[in-house]
């Protein structure tokens, strides 16, 4: 068989092939929530004074408070992220 | 080679194909008239299965056209779609920053009172409260750190 014969049911064939490109990039997460949360703050050893002591448990209430933001903005993050994904059709 | 087809058959209108089997339906039915013109005379008894194959490929082709046609138009609503997506992400993106910002401004700014109220307190503190080591050790421990 000849090659000439092949092509126009090879042409009819290839109209059937449909190639679809569309790449969704995942969404950027904003570098402010990519930071890892503070360990809590040590009391140094032989403290005997109390406002010594509430200080940095004062200072400890303020890295949970910046890190219990942080968890929720994720969560607001993933919230928003996926509504607008869904609402790709 | 695949790809000089297939960019042929793409770059044609999907008129093309429908006007090309009205032609093929047009030679077919009319075979007898058109094998009678001088030129086709020599070529009558091939005429009419001409006219078939382009009738038959004509309406496939234009089939095929009208899918890919069909496919185009979905694939540039999605692309704009994506496109709107996108953007949309960004805008949450750069509302949850702001967000956080303000937020994480208004801790630093109360533990700066705090501090300062500890500091105007602590002689108040001091004055009533011995800690025991013990105490430390077990905050340091709740706290993450490693008991001594």
């Amino acid at each position: 068989m000849k090659l000439s014969t092949l092509i126009l049911p090879f042409v009819l064939v290839a109209t059937g092939c449909t190639t679809v490109a569309v790449k969704i990039n995942f969404p950027q997460v904003p570098a402010e929530l990519t930071t890892p949360c503070q360990d809590l703050q040590l009391i140094e050893s032989g403290t005997k004074k109390l406002s010594q002591v509430v200080a940095v448990v004062a200072k400890n209430y303020e890295q949970y408070q910046e890190c219990q933001v942080k968890v929720n903005a994720w969560a607001h993050w993933y919230d928003t992220q996926k509504k607008i994904f869904d609402g790709i059709k | 080679m695949t790809w000089i087809i297939e960019h042929t058959l793409l770059l044609l209108p999907t008129g093309f194909w429908f006007a090309f089997a009205v032609i093929g339906a047009t030679i077919y039915f009319f075979s007898d008239f058109v094998s009678a013109i001088p030129p086709f005379v020599p070529y009558a008894k091939f005429v009419k299965a001409g006219g078939g194959i382009m009738l038959l490929a004509g309406v496939y082709l234009s089939g095929g056209a009208g899918i890919t046609a069909e496919w185009q138009r979905q694939v540039t609503e999605m692309q704009q779609q994506v496109a709107i997506a996108e953007k949309s992400s960004k805008d949450a993106n750069e509302l949850i920053r702001t967000m956080l910002q303000e937020k994480t401004k208004v801790i630093y700014e109360r533990q700066i009172i705090v501090q300062e109220k500890i500091a105007k307190d602590s002689e108040k503190m001091d004055a009533v409260c011995q800690i025991d080591p013990v105490a430390i050790e077990d905050l340091n421990l709740a706290a993450g750190g490693k008991k001594k």
